[in-house]
């Protein structure tokens, strides 16, 4: 296939395995986002395909051909935006560009066109002779993916590029991807922030622990042809907890009220096939629970999300 | 064509950090001047810090007194001038503007008409035998010469016998013809254009010999200097995070190592040069018979100090780190190797010791090069070759280590 195949991609530190056997792929000109909390092997994966990380085991293709690392015109095709800012404070804006430009091999007219080119995208162009110690981070920020498209590359790899930015960097740089998109130019894009995925993924893998959990368009994953049902219940017994457990979420408040939510069909239950929500109801009503409240919700991605991961705080 | 972009922008960076180049320039020709100053060996101090300073009270005031006041102003080493009186004099002794105070008294031209030609050629038995005080002549020397009064007496005596012998000679009709045929026929060769070969009168300052050790001492100590701000590069780039970027980029890791050496290289070239320079224009100090053969030493020690710093480079991974070791590096191995004092000093198995810091090998062949009139070239060669391979060397396991480290993490 044209494009980055990533098969079975295994890193381990000790005992610990922080990518295990993780598979995805990435076509040219499609946005792929990588979402998991934190520790999840996001930055991992990213340091192993670019080279930076030795696997420990799997494949990383790129265009069918497997990619070496060590292979300059192989990784002339990457580029990286990394998720701490890599720029030098006292170069200017133009300097940096032009550094790196030159580092990827881009020299004479065409460095100028493209310095040019990516100072208007990242809407640098006045400050294009100004050092990033003057800048907001806002400005670092687009500056810092700027110089990942110096060289034209096929593909970028965005680790969380919009950290601790202002809405409007942060929409500039949204535009940016969604240009490159435009361009054929293949995107992996990690971040936590949910509505940036929704905005620009085409598709998204959620993994955990190193591990794939779901993958797919954003349509697939949020199955548009099912919603959530929230029931607000008063506190109920530990073993009809258990009970409802394995047809719906159920989840004890502090306060002492219970959520039990559900996916349901948009569509009414066809006879002979009822909805988990008759179902639950039927329960609660058979234990005599009173319902406090019954609400429907759309399926977002951080409620997939959270779903999938849990609520449990990560180190 | 990688390396040189990285080169560029490290030296670039090396300019715009002030602090950083006046470590690397300024701070060792300002250290070299302190010492210079110290030890009273800048060019503008150098006369005045060498010379005897000697006042001359003159109560005589006769041609004979002159005659020997030229004749004292003419020998080397010596800086001579006329003092108004005895006050003055001892003043000038108290406060140190005069070493030695020579007096003519009142009566010093009637002493010497006293003379006899024995007393002249047998100054021990004859009127001579009191000294000075028999011609009504006063030595009197400072703080500075009391130890050696008598030495100063008597380079003071001979001034005067040289001007007064031929004086009471002349009084003996014999030598007197003979003293005329010999003042006459050095006036011929002198206009015959044979004069004798002028020998210079003042003898060459230990001192400026000491410059000729000391200069490149200090300058191979601060070459090492850039091992701290090169291994500083290093973690800097890795807290930036731009070393990430330069290890994705197309270059190679031997090319980014490359790129991020060159730069400290020309930087410690241009210093030792500077230093030399300084050195010259400074102290006076000689570049040896073979000026040309500072190149190659130059080269191979600035090849080692950065071989050295990149292989540091690639061991530490805190500023900290940087400072600890780089310090230790600097310090521990300037002393094993004689910088701090001439190589000569050290003891033998400190010399034997030293041949394992490079350091040592270009101490060798500097002080082959400036002190020596006739220098091995080809002891020269093999310190130069053994520079370098410490320097390659040291690049070599910089690159092992970095490639292990970086790329395969």
């Amino acid at each position: 296939m044209n494009g980055l195949e990533v098969t079975k991609l295994k890193k381990r530190y000790g005992d610990v395995t922080v990518v295990d056997d993780l598979s995805f792929s990435v076509k040219q000109g499609e946005v792929f986002g990588l979402i998991g909390p934190n520790g999840a092997g996001k930055s991992t994966t990213m340091m192993m395909i670019v080279g930076l990380l030795k696997s420990d085991g799997g494949s990383i293709k790129f265009d069918g051909q497997l990619f070496n690392p060590r292979d300059p015109e192989m990784r002339c095709h990457l580029g990286i935006v990394p998720q701490e800012l890599a720029i030098y404070p006292d170069l200017t804006a133009a300097q940096n560009l032009r550094f790196f430009g030159g580092l990827n091999g881009v020299r004479g007219q065409r460095l100028k066109d493209r310095v040019d080119y990516v100072l208007q995208l990242t809407g640098l162009t006045k400050n294009a002779d100004h050092t990033p110690s003057t800048f907001s981070g806002g400005m670092s920020r687009r500056l810092n993916f700027g110089i990942a498209l110096l060289h034209e590359p096929r593909f970028v790899i965005l680790d969380e590029p919009t950290v601790g930015i202002d809405p409007q960097s942060r929409s500039n740089l949204l535009d940016c991807v969604r240009h490159l998109s435009e361009q054929d130019v293949g995107i992996l894009y990690a971040s936590h922030y949910m509505e940036e995925i929704e905005a620009v993924c085409n598709r998204v893998a959620i993994i955990d622990r190193g591990k794939l959990l779901k993958m797919g368009t954003l349509d697939e994953l949020l199955d548009r042809t099912r919603m959530d049902l929230g029931i607000t219940v008063a506190k109920l017994p530990e073993d009809l907890i258990t009970k409802l457990g394995g047809i719906a979420t159920v989840r004890t408040d502090p306060e002492g009220i219970t959520n039990i939510t559900i996916r349901e069909s948009r569509e009414t239950p066809v006879e002979g096939h009822p909805g988990e929500l008759r179902h639950v109801l039927e329960i609660l009503e058979n234990s005599r629970i009173p319902l406090k409240g019954i609400k429907s919700q759309e399926t977002s991605l951080e409620t997939l999300f959270l779903s999938l991961t849990g609520r449990t705080l990560r180190d | 064509m990688g390396a040189w972009e990285i080169t560029i922008k490290d030296l670039r960076l090396i300019l715009k950090d002030r602090g950083a180049l006046y470590t690397l320039l300024a701070l060792p020709v300002v250290f070299i001047a302190i010492l210079g100053v110290s030890t009273g060996q800048l060019i503008t101090t150098h006369d005045q810090a060498n010379l005897v300073k000697i006042g001359v009270v003159d109560e005589s005031g006769t041609d004979l007194s002159a005659q020997v006041f030229h004749n004292l102003s003419t020998i080397g080493g010596l800086k001579v001038d006329k003092v108004k009186d005895r006050d003055e004099a001892q003043l000038r002794l108290q406060n140190g503007r005069s070493s030695v105070v020579v007096i003519f008294g009142k009566d010093f031209s009637e002493k010497i008409d006293d003379l006899e030609l024995s007393d002249v050629f047998d100054n021990e038995h004859g009127k001579l035998k009191k000294g000075l005080s028999a011609i009504d002549m006063d030595v009197e020397s400072g703080a500075q010469f009391v130890g050696v009064a008598e030495l100063v007496q008597f380079v003071v005596l001979s001034a005067v016998l040289r001007v007064v012998a031929p004086e009471v000679a002349k009084r003996s009709v014999v030598l007197r013809r003979i003293i005329d045929r010999m003042v006459e026929r050095r006036e011929e060769e002198a206009l015959n254009g044979t004069p004798e070969a002028a020998v210079p009168k003042t003898v060459k300052a230990g001192a400026s010999i000491v410059y000729q050790t000391l200069v490149p001492a200090f300058m191979v100590m601060f070459a090492f200097f850039l091992v701290n701000i090169m291994a500083s590069s290093f973690i800097n780039e890795r807290t930036l995070g731009t070393l990430r970027r330069l290890q994705v980029s197309r270059i190679g890791p031997a090319e980014l190592l490359w790129g991020k050496t060159l730069p400290f290289l020309f930087v410690s070239i241009i210093q030792s040069v500077l230093l030399f320079i300084s050195g010259k224009l400074m102290f006076g100090m000689s570049w040896g018979t073979y000026p040309f053969m500072l190149l190659p030493v130059i080269l191979t020690t600035s090849i080692s100090a950065t071989g050295l710093g990149l292989l540091l480079a690639t061991i530490v991974r805190t500023e900290s780190q940087v400072s600890s070791y780089s310090t230790f590096l600097m310090i521990v191995l300037a002393g094993i190797s004689g910088c701090y004092m001439p190589r000569d000093w050290l003891p033998h198995l400190m010399k034997d010791v030293s041949l394992a810091t490079p350091h040592a090998w270009a101490l060798i062949a500097y002080q082959e090069l400036l002190t020596h009139s006739h220098p091995s070239l080809q002891l020269v060669v093999m310190c130069c070759a053994v520079l370098a391979t410490f320097g390659v060397a040291c690049f070599t396991v910089g690159y092992v280590r970095f490639r292990r480290l970086e790329y395969s993490n």
